[in-house]
């Protein structure tokens, strides 16, 4: 387990952003230091800047404890923030949100930052990253491929038909008949586990991979390659966004990464990184950041 | 002592305030609604623990924005070690109730009657911060009327989780992992021994004390009917000389389980918003009444 830091200041403040005054925590290191700022872009799945179990606030406060200077913040019309959103779309990134908390954390006195998003804030961060000239690192968790087949495809896969049927007999599964929430799970497993055995045989069309452009995230990675803006993709080793991922390698992505100078790293941890779902995930991804930031963000700066 | 944080005036000429209070050791954040003109009563908002926090929170903050609207200020907060709070430990409902207490303190200074509310465990904690405040109105959502029964639906929803991601079935229960380690991974957040146990020392029913008070239950299921163990406490509650109100709202929504999404969105329009003028009805026409 990564120790708890001491904190040194925390101050909530407010910023505007286009779509709404944002709420968000400045956590300041215990001695002004020359080391850039680091901006964290919460994921939409949980909400607020927090994320699950405090996982930003913590590792923002390991960062403060390294001697950055850190922003979170809610999204607007996300948690304490003003403005209101109906949904999330991981294809219609918040740009502008993310460009106004640049501007905030700029404000602090630092002038170099350092971006990180989390799912659905990884995709904000990486097309704010493109336009602001402060960026000089970019980590990237579960980077989302918005393909919306994928997922189920994913699911319905790992489900072998043998351990299914092993599965349906055991006496806690017999037992989930009786509850309205195991009962709509089970028809979910059974309706994905349908639709893939009918892709395998030619009945069912393949998964669309078409909702994402590679190219424009290809275009992205060459713009901060040319202002040698190191990138670090980290996913979960259970995160359907890796699958997607590697599909998307296959493509132009693929010979964009196998460059030397790609300034590009990807990495994978134990876990699930989208939603932070388990405690050691959480760990994981405290440590990986902190140490990409303390070491990778600067040796992978490019020439 | 006086709160110190960031204000922000809102369009309707009340004001959000956000900050830190209490013990430099381990503080906790705050938002503080404050209407245009002094307050004619305030409410204090005390939040379910872990998963259920993110699910209820914007409702929070929506009602703390309807009641400043309507004159009343509401006082929301983070348990130390949850939220944008201090600390990293996952704590006891006693802890929570001390929280509850500092706020209350807050509250305090405005000298005008308060109310409170709590949803989930938070029902207990504003319960328990509310036993020597005879006759303050209390409105809970999904109360946890049994800890204990609680608990189980939280681990319940470990089984759910780790069967949905194909890792469930060969395992010791959740209860038994709590019992040998002291603490449970449960969709990500620590269940621990401690927490379990100071939640058992905290039914609703005794904390709530002897004096009548106004209550609001508002139950949230797809079944539309309450409880029965909470049918059968607001009986017990009545005939204790409390009155008492229950409501229930249709809703499906299962906490533990994160939001509602399809591919690539995120769906946040997903969460029910009935209980909202039924609590700020309930909270004004007894705080104001109370003042009157």
């Amino acid at each position: 387990m990564t120790g708890a830091p001491q904190v040194v200041s925390e101050e909530a403040l407010f910023f505007d952003s286009p779509q709404g005054n944002l709420m968000g925590v400045v956590t300041r290191p215990a001695r002004p230091t020359d080391l850039p700022g680091v901006l964290l872009c919460p994921g939409g799945w949980y909400g607020t800047s927090t994320n699950r179990n405090q996982v930003v606030v913590r590792l923002a406060r390991h960062l403060a404890d390294r001697g950055h200077t850190v922003l979170r913040f809610d999204w607007h019309g996300v948690g304490e923030s003003g403005g209101s959103i109906e949904r999330f779309q991981l294809d219609a990134p918040f740009a502008d949100d993310v460009i106004a908390a640049s501007g905030r954390l700029a404000a602090e006195g630092v002038s170099a930052q350092i971006m990180v998003g989390v799912c659905f804030g990884s995709r904000s961060a990486f097309t704010a990253a493109q336009v602001l000239p402060a960026v000089t690192g970019l980590a990237l968790i579960s980077f989302p491929v918005p393909v919306p087949e994928l997922k189920a495809e994913f699911k319905a896969r790992r489900l072998r038909t043998g351990r299914l049927a092993r599965m349906a007999f055991r006496r806690s599964v017999l037992a989930g008949l009786f509850d309205r929430d195991m009962r709509r799970m089970y028809r979910k497993g059974l309706r994905l586990k349908a639709q893939s055995l009918l892709r395998r045989l030619g009945a069912a069309p393949p998964p669309d991979l078409t909702r994402l452009d590679p190219t424009a995230v290809v275009d992205g990675l060459h713009t901060l390659r040319e202002r040698a803006v190191p990138v670090y993709f980290l996913f979960g080793e259970e995160d359907l966004q890796l699958r997607a991922f590697h599909e998307f390698r296959a493509g132009p992505l693929g010979r964009f990464l196998d460059q030397p100078d790609s300034g590009v790293e990807v990495a994978t941890a134990p876990g699930d990184m989208s939603a932070f779902g388990t405690l050691a995930a959480q760990e994981a991804a405290i440590t990986a950041i902190t140490d990409w930031i303390g070491g990778g963000a600067r040796s992978a700066a490019l020439p | 002592m006086e709160l110190q944080g960031s204000r922000r005036l809102e369009p309707d000429g009340t004001s959000t305030t956000v900050g830190f209070f209490g013990d430099p050791a381990g503080r906790c954040f705050f938002a503080l609604h404050q209407p245009a003109a002094p307050p004619a009563a305030a409410v204090l908002i005390c939040q379910p623990i872990c998963a259920e926090g993110p699910r209820n929170y914007r409702r929070e903050v929506d009602l703390a924005r309807s009641l400043a609207g309507g004159g009343i200020a509401a006082f929301r907060f983070h348990y130390r070690g949850s939220g944008q709070s201090e600390g990293t430990a996952p704590g006891t409902i006693d802890g929570m109730v001390a929280d509850a207490r500092a706020a209350l303190q807050h509250l305090g200074s405005y000298h005008v009657p308060i109310g409170l509310l709590g949803t989930g465990l938070g029902a207990n904690v504003a319960a328990a911060a509310a036993a020597d405040m005879p006759g303050a109105p209390i409105a809970m959502w999904e109360p946890a009327v049994d800890p204990g029964r609680y608990f189980k639906d939280v681990f319940r929803a470990r089984v759910i989780t780790d069967l949905k991601s194909g890792a469930g079935g060969g395992g010791p229960s959740p209860a038994r992992v709590l019992q040998t380690e002291g603490l449970v991974d449960v969709a990500g957040y620590p269940i621990t021994t401690e927490l379990v146990e100071s939640a058992a020392r905290h039914p609703l029913s005794p904390d709530l004390g002897e004096h009548p008070r106004p209550m609001l239950v508002i139950e949230m299921n797809a079944r539309g009917r309450p409880r029965e163990s909470v049918v059968e406490l607001a009986r017990r509650w009545e005939s204790a000389g409390h009155d008492v109100r229950l409501e229930v709202v249709e809703v499906d929504e299962s906490w533990w389980f994160g939001a509602s999404g399809r591919g690539g969105t995120i769906d946040t329009t997903a969460t029910a918003t009935e209980m909202l003028p039924i609590t700020a009805d309930f909270l004004t026409a007894h705080l104001t009444s109370a003042r009157a």
